[in-house]
């Protein structure tokens, strides 16, 4: 099930709110199991039971990697063996490669692997901190499957460490209608970044799509890249927010996952503010151990280009993607060589701009031969600058466009704190719950049709899973 | 201490919003067909162990739940009303003009090969003459109001691509050209993709010459406009209404042909009354049957024409506005919708009892090729 459902947002949601609230402070633990439980369930109860193998697999395995610590070699070849495992399963459901090599049981195909993209990070984090030593294997099996299944971080994130997860969960803040109220703010955020602003310039990004690349013009080409650019980052961060702010309503603080991408000064700026704590797995668990073992700054920043790598084939294992990660990767190591830092601000907004659009023609294009010709589109090349398919584009949805970068930017919490007098203050206070309960609805008479926003870019679709 | 109490007005107003309308959507009495909205709505879906494991029950239970939440009509609406402001004015696939409302849903049809095989097959085992009239839809006459985007494979193009595969024995008549022509007129309606009487009138009158017939002028006809509150197909879908509503006309010719009988035959062989209009569905949501009225899968007209020439229809609902200017040349017609045939149209009527069959399909119109090649049977 997606968040961004009726059935979610007008069953699910306030009914389990409701029994988590009435049940004893001892037992809230084990009523967010249930409810996770309840959550896969309603995915079907083959996923249930393939999310239940694999907690229940991996439980056991970090189980064995804390008896082999001592060790050394052995531990390191079973751990090796164990994420070798979860890439396997992780690949195996999400991509067609290896079932299209070895075949899919009938019974395996039922499954519909939710956030497996994620979890098969979390899940390899875990193994790789208790073969370091750094973690103890948790013997709460109880505990473990929360950790991997609880529902507000199981369909996007974010990834994180099981102390981290184990610190919030132990030190869950006091239940109060107010944080539940902040909790449900950030989660029709979310919704509202998903169905009012992705959703609509989804539809931007698919007209520009259904162009054959020969003919389409420049500023179609442009419009294009803004339009997934756009769609791409709230899509994701939407997904994200709902996530987080479904699990401060049970009084789990959940870390950020964006921190306002679109005012990077640069790219090495863009990685820390994009996909954080996915971005951080990868630097934690690859990059850091090497930067202990060499001080070599090249093998380091070669590493860092690779990770990049890594990080586009997670999200769909593919050519392009490679390509968009290692470009994205080199770009940061060359900052890093050649300062910008003198770079004024604007100057660094537009040249990040610039250099993410022309990453992301590698990110949304199907087959290397389209981005290039798309590359080729963007000089004029292949149907001029402007046509009228590019204007009527423009004309139509400059004002969503207007929208995206405004709700994009930290302007309005900039605002906000520059202005942060005390009769300005009350009057948010009591407009925020209007305001919300407003977006709420607007987002519900969007959904109203088919009950559900389930668009997805095709990029993410493999994420999404 | 102001912040906090924001923060708590929000959990018990969006709590509350969220509660009452989940009471609400559980209590309320659940229709099994949207009037507004013209179709039959969801079901609860089964319990049954195959669809809880691949979790298709849920994805049902959401639509259930979807179909009939409360207030659903008013929600429909409002979204309506915003779509069409913001971005591109197209609500649910369907693109609202200054004046009329058109599909822009990509119509996964077909292959035209596959459809023209069949028409192919029948002709061969057929001893008469076979004509072909493809109709296009409103989106295909007026494509040029489309975004340009949006018209890729035009109607046009796969008309001409459908009569290509066609025999040549097979005589095929330009719906499209004639219509394009005439499309300064009220020949297809604001709200549904398919044409207006009139539009039917305008193509009927080259039809009948191809059949061997000279047509009727139009001045011979009284035209009564039955209502004009007629919201068709694409209101259904946007559930748009500031364009202005279309108009149902009835052409009659007082001192032609009359229909003399009109059976409705169904799949067993029983027969029934009907008639040309019913106009028992002038009060409901779906005005559009008022034409030849619920669908049979075979229905016999008898006129007073004393010519003994027999005509086989084999159509879709595009037809059905058409029929009437047929029968002043015919003394009986028998019309044949493929898709309510369950078994072949042999077992209802020999074919090679009508020496002309006219095949009356709008583009969008044509049935599964699996329901279509029951004609063949």
């Amino acid at each position: 099930m997606i968040f961004s459902s009726l059935l979610f947002i007008y069953a699910f949601l306030p009914v389990s709110l409701i029994i988590y609230l009435i049940t004893p402070e001892k037992l809230r633990k084990y009523t967010l199991l249930a409810l996770s439980v309840v959550f896969c369930a309603m995915s079907g109860l083959g996923f249930l039971v393939f999310m239940s193998l694999y907690t229940l697999l991996n439980y056991i395995l970090g189980r064995i990697i804390r008896v082999l610590r001592k060790r050394k070699a052995v531990s390191a070849a079973f751990t090796a063996l164990a994420i070798a495992f979860d890439i396997f399963v992780l690949i195996y459901f999400r991509e067609d490669i290896l079932s299209g090599f070895i075949g899919k049981p009938e019974l395996l195909s039922l499954i519909e692997p939710v956030g497996i993209s994620f979890s098969a990070l979390t899940v390899a984090g875990y193994l790789i901190d208790i073969a370091r030593g750094s973690l103890r294997a948790e013997h709460s099996l109880a505990d473990f499957a929360l950790y991997m299944m609880f529902f507000p971080k199981l369909p996007m994130g974010p990834v994180i460490g099981y102390s981290a997860f184990r610190r919030m969960l132990d030190h869950r803040s006091e239940t109060k209608l107010s944080e539940i109220g902040s909790g449900l703010a950030l989660f029709i955020k979310g919704l509202a970044k998903k169905i009012i602003l992705a959703d609509n310039i989804y539809l931007l990004y698919s007209a520009v799509k259904s162009i054959q690349v020969q003919e389409l013009s420049s500023l179609s080409a442009v419009l294009g890249i803004i339009s997934h650019g756009f769609c791409l980052y709230f899509t994701l961060s939407g997904l994200s927010d709902m996530g987080a702010g479904l699990s401060q309503c049970f009084g789990i603080h959940m870390p950020q996952s964006f921190r306002y991408p679109i005012q990077s000064n640069g790219i090495r700026d863009f990685c820390s503010r994009w996909h954080i704590s996915v971005v951080n797995w990868f630097r934690k668990h690859i990059l850091r151990p090497v930067s202990w073992k060499t001080d070599n700054r090249f093998v380091q920043y070669l590493v860092f280009i690779i990770i990049w790598g890594f990080i586009g084939l997670w999200y769909d294992i593919s050519v392009n993607m490679l390509i968009w990660g290692l470009l994205t990767g080199i770009i940061a190591v060359c900052e890093k060589l050649f300062p910008i830092h003198k770079m004024i601000k604007p100057t660094a907004r537009i040249y990040t701009m610039l250099v993410l659009g022309i990453c992301s023609v590698f990110f949304f294009g199907e087959s290397l031969s389209y981005s290039l010709r798309y590359f080729t589109a963007i000089i004029g090349a292949n149907s001029g600058l402007a046509d009228k398919v590019s204007l009527y584009l423009l004309k139509e949805y400059i004002l969503i466009i207007l929208a995206c970068v405004i709700a994009s930017s930290s302007l309005y919490k900039e605002l906000s704190e520059r202005f942060s007098y005390k009769w300005l203050r009350r009057i948010r206070a009591f407009a925020a719950p209007v305001i919300l309960t407003g977006l709420l609805a607007i987002c519900t008479i969007e959904m109203s049709y088919t009950g559900v926003s389930e668009m997805m870019l095709p990029v993410l679709q493999g994420v999404a899973k | 201490m102001k912040k906090k109490s924001g923060s708590a007005a929000i959990s018990v107003f969006v709590l509350s919003l969220t509660l009452i309308f989940l009471t609400a959507t559980i209590f309320r009495e659940k229709g099994v067909k949207s009037f507004q909205e013209n179709r039959a709505l969801a079901e609860m879906p089964e319990l049954s162990f195959q669809s809880l494991a691949d979790g298709s029950y849920f994805k049902e239970l959401g639509m259930y739940f979807t179909d009939h939440f409360a207030g659903r009509s008013y929600w429909i609406s409002a979204k309506g009303a915003i779509e069409a402001d913001i971005g591109e004015s197209i609500v649910n696939e369907v693109y609202i003009s200054d004046d009329m409302l058109l599909d822009t849903e990509k119509n996964e049809i077909e292959s035209e090969e596959e459809i023209a095989e069949i028409f192919n097959e029948f002709s061969e085992a057929y001893d008469g003459t076979v004509y072909i009239a493809a109709i296009p839809s409103s989106s295909g006459v007026y494509s040029d109001k489309l975004p340009e985007y949006l018209q890729t494979y035009t109607e046009k193009e796969q008309i001409d691509s459908l009569y290509s595969y066609l025999d040549s024995d097979i005589r095929k008549i330009d719906a499209y050209n004639i219509l394009k022509m005439l499309n300064d007129n009220y020949i297809y309606y604001r709200s549904d993709s398919r044409w207006t009487s009139y539009g039917a009138y305008c193509v009927y009158r080259t039809v009948i010459q191809k059949l061997g017939f000279i047509p009727t002028a139009y001045d011979k006809y009284t035209i009564e406009h039955v209502s004009g509150e007629f919201r068709g197909n694409l209101y259904n879908k946007s559930q748009y209404s500031k364009n202005k509503a279309d108009m149902l006309d009835i052409y009659t010719y007082a001192d032609g042909a009359q229909v003399v009988s009109c059976t409705g035959y169904n799949n067993d062989g029983s027969s029934f009354e009907k008639s040309l209009y019913d106009r028992s569905y002038i009060d409901s949501n779906d005005m559009y049957r008022l034409y030849l009225g619920e669908d049979a899968p075979l229905i016999k007209l008898k006129t007073s024409v004393n010519n003994d020439r027999k005509l086989l229809v084999i159509k879709d609902d595009y037809a059905n506005c058409f029929i009437p200017f047929l029968i002043q040349h015919y003394s009986e017609i028998a019309i044949v919708s493929p898709e309510q045939l369950d078994e072949g149209l042999s077992t209802l009527i020999d074919r090679n009892d009508y020496e002309q069959t006219l095949l009356l399909f709008g583009k969008n119109g044509f049935p599964e090729a699996e329901k279509l090649n029951a004609i063949n049977k």
